[in-house]
């Protein structure tokens, strides 16, 4: 697992790549709350570098954007490819997080919510 | 097939069969999680078998732990329970055998998909187990002398017609 951020367009972008899995995803769910704080700028994260994700993951994402939803912020998730994609809808996955196709958009949503409060 | 102690090589009818088996012990603890993942990885690996197929094993071995060692052990079972995984790759299909002592569960058991559930009843702890059904071609369970059996079983073929 191999986390790193950017700043692109006024919002922070989290990228996360490798594997994401029950013994790794309490790092993944520590980055996420760490950033997520009142005030802060939208976030992007990105999963195309993901090579797979097991339900611990999506719990730290689940609770990232619970988070997000509480302090008024905004999360917008992009990058699912293959087996991602397919546990994303198996899950229920896809309506539960605001999931976009490309960075361009997700980078538009993020600064969008944003003006819009 | 660097290790000739690893591999079976078989001749079945004049063809060249792989088959192959392998075990491993580890305790009940979210760590050792890792260690089997590269276990089977490496194992996989060397059998040749597809990352697709690869991938799905690793995350339906990593739900099935998961569970077992976070929901396993009874009250009063104090003792650091241990896992037992068979793994065993023929020509056409892979076959991992999870057995524990923990208290009876059977895993084959329906989840509700989560479209079927109000948002707030959806969880992601029954999302694990509706994961490794969804990527798994068959699962069977069995409560055998006191322990769990769960075998998972994935073709290494995609279904033709």
């Amino acid at each position: 697992l191999e986390i790193y951020e950017t700043e692109e367009g006024g919002s922070i972008v989290l990228h996360i790549a490798g594997r994401v899995n029950s013994v790794n995803a309490p790092k993944l769910s520590e980055r996420l709350t760490a950033r997520l704080q009142p005030g802060c700028r939208p976030m992007v994260v990105d999963l195309s570098r993901l090579d797979h994700m097991t339900s611990a993951g999506f719990r730290a994402l689940l609770i990232a954007e619970r988070q997000t939803h509480s302090m008024g912020a905004t999360m917008v998730i992009y990058g699912l490819e293959g087996l991602t994609f397919e546990l994303f809808e198996i899950g229920g996955f896809l309506e539960m997080f605001t999931v976009v196709a490309s960075r361009e958009e997700a980078l538009r949503r993020a600064s969008t919510a944003q003006s819009g409060d | 097939l660097r290790e000739p102690d690893d591999a079976g090589r078989v001749s079945r009818n004049g063809e060249q069969v792989t088959e192959r088996a392998q075990s491993l012990r580890i305790e009940s603890r979210i760590i050792e999680i890792e260690r089997a993942s590269a276990w089977m990885e490496r194992f996989v690996a060397a059998a040749g078998v597809s990352q697709a197929v690869t991938v799905s094993l690793l995350v339906a071995l990593d739900e099935i732990l998961n569970n077992i060692i976070r929901h396993g052990r009874r009250d009063g079972q104090s003792d650091m329970g241990m896992i037992q995984l068979d793994l065993c790759v023929d020509a056409d299909r892979v076959a991992l055998t999870v057995t524990d002592d923990g208290q009876a569960f059977d895993p084959t058991i329906a989840v509700a998909s989560p479209s079927e559930l109000p948002i707030t009843a959806r969880q992601p702890g029954g999302v694990g187990l509706l994961f490794v059904q969804s990527l798994m071609d068959e699962m069977r369970y069995a409560r055998v002398d006191g322990c769990n059996r769960l075998v998972l079983s994935k073709r290494l073929l995609a279904p033709t017609g």
